[in-house]
């Protein structure tokens, strides 16, 4: 929680020292963020450096996996609780005294706590298996694996991107989005990413030589 | 004896090179073996198909009866310490040895405290702050207070001095006294370990060239020096592995063949030595004379 805790303490001293709270309710960070970046870095490491030993040590990769699952998945849950009981104090201190929603800014934040934590936790549970995938594709393909990665999530996002535009959806797809509740979105769009990230790992892992 | 693990006509190939050919293999319950060869003959490429980390391109492995490959049964039975295997760098020594501990069912504490004293590993210490000895020494550590039915270990002790690579053999050595299991150690100092071993295997090229017990196999090989055709009519009676020539006077490594009566070289007039396992398995390592006999005609042909 250290990234996410340094932009937290980064964040607090601008709201406080620019006094961004007069500026209206366009100063909006999305500072959390690191957070997630945080995690989804920690889970490459999980799997680019635990892998091998935990091969070593005698697991089967299936097992490694299913471990690490375990642990992404107890992580979120007590990270989105950590993160809804933080948001219930920035609620309640009016932004940390100084205006400032960092924990759960804009749309992410909830009515309730028991949807504050599965909102908050669900992208966490995306970037996890996120970092594993990316992890598994570093040692089973190595830089080029890491490359192609990338290279192809630029092509998916741009491609669609240059399609919306080209087929001018971008209305239908907005009033689409703000039709659905931003809990559906929130929660749902992000557990499925976790699902098919998490398969697409099963698949890749099962020729990874540690 | 029992075979506890079994290749059978097991081929692994890469995109352009096969580094195990049609390998048959039977590793017998509670042995030691040496499994000798050159660097990229196929000694780890073979240790990782036993242990399930590769999938061979063709053929069975077995081990216990039952293929290894994401094997949890099987794989809990086996302990694998590769060379330069990496441990986490923000593990302390003691975290990666009570991970060991928690997965490895045989895993015995008290014999890997008294390993930590014996290699002076610092057990609070970061595996990132580790020289590459120690880190070598974790390894060790953990293949032996494993106690795996099947401990495979693959060059492990890059980095070690001469005194920890002693304390290696000799606490394989009494531990295996006490507790027999069966034990490969792929290694190219043969000299060090040719005392420990049962059992040799000799891969060249991802082939076996050599399977043999290491009591009849030391002694079986002799240097013999001398006149180059005196040296030829004793080989032509046993099974020559190398010779080399200088003039009229030839060297050659010999396997005797048994035929029922004493050969002496001697009395052909040849001076001769008892030839070492490792004198034996670089022979058996070498290019083959053929080939190496080529190789001045090409270079004569280069322009200066």
């Amino acid at each position: 929680m250290g990234g996410g805790g340094l932009a937290f303490a980064l964040n607090w001293a601008l709201w406080r020292l620019a006094d961004l709270r007069r500026q209206g309710e366009d100063a909006v960070t999305g500072g959390v963020l690191a957070l997630y970046v945080t995690v989804l870095c920690v889970f490459v490491e999980a799997v680019t450096q635990l892998l091998p030993f935990a091969m070593g040590i005698s697991l089967s990769r299936r097992a490694y996996l299913f471990g690490a699952a375990v642990y992404a998945m107890a992580m979120s849950l007590a990270y989105g609780l950590a993160l809804a009981v933080l948001t219930s104090v920035e609620t309640a201190t009016d932004g940390w005294g100084v205006g400032l929603t960092f924990w759960a800014p804009g749309p992410v934040k909830a009515d309730n706590f028991p949807l504050q934590v599965a909102m908050s936790g669900s992208p966490l549970l995306a970037f996890a298996f996120i970092g594993i995938g990316i992890g598994i594709a570093y040692k089973r393909w190595g830089t080029n694996g890491v490359w192609g990665l990338t290279l192809l999530g630029i092509l998916v996002l741009g491609g669609s991107t240059v399609l919306i535009t080209w087929r001018s959806w971008w209305d239908e797809i907005g009033l689409l989005l703000s039709d659905l509740p931003s809990a559906a979105l929130l929660i749902g769009l992000p557990a499925a990413i976790a699902v098919t990230a998490a398969a697409l790992s099963f698949a890749g892992i099962r020729h990874v030589v540690p | 004896m029992t075979a506890v693990a079994r290749l059978t006509d097991v081929t692994m190939r890469f995109r352009e090179h096969t580094a195990l050919d049609q390998v048959d293999v039977a590793l017998e319950q509670g042995s030691i073996t040496g499994l000798l060869g050159r660097n990229g003959a196929g000694k780890t490429t073979m240790l990782q198909v036993l242990t399930g980390h590769r999938v061979p391109t063709s053929g069975v492995v077995e081990v216990f009866g039952a293929a290894p490959y994401e094997n949890d049964a099987v794989l809990r039975r086996i302990s694998f310490i590769k060379e330069g295997q990496r441990h986490p760098d923000h593990f302390r020594v003691r975290d990666a040895l009570t991970a060991a501990a928690r997965t490895l069912p045989s895993w015995d504490g008290d014999l890997a405290g008294s390993l930590v004293r014996e290699f002076d590993l610092p057990a609070g210490r970061k595996i990132k702050k580790l020289s590459r000895g120690m880190n070598s020494a974790v390894g060790i550590t953990i293949g032996l207070a494993s106690r795996a039915p099947v401990t495979l270990f693959d060059e492990p002790y890059l980095g070690l001095d001469a005194v920890a690579r002693r304390l290696f053999y000799d606490r394989l050595l009494a531990d295996h006294a006490e507790h027999p299991r069966t034990i490969v150690l792929s290694t190219h100092l043969i000299e060090e370990i040719s005392d420990l071993l049962e059992h040799i295997r000799l891969i060249d090229r991802g082939r076996i060239r050599l399977d043999a017990d290491a009591p009849s196999l030391r002694g079986s090989a002799v240097t013999v020096t001398g006149d180059g055709e005196r040296v030829a009519a004793f080989a032509d009676r046993h099974e020559l592995i190398r010779t080399e020539s200088v003039g009229r006077q030839s060297r050659a490594v010999v396997r005797l063949v048994e035929n029922g009566h004493p050969d002496d070289p001697s009395a052909m007039g040849l001076s001769w030595e008892p030839a070492s396992l490792q004198q034996l398995v670089v022979a058996m390592s070498l290019p083959t004379q053929g080939a190496a006999a080529r190789v001045p005609a090409d270079l004569e042909g280069v322009p200066r």
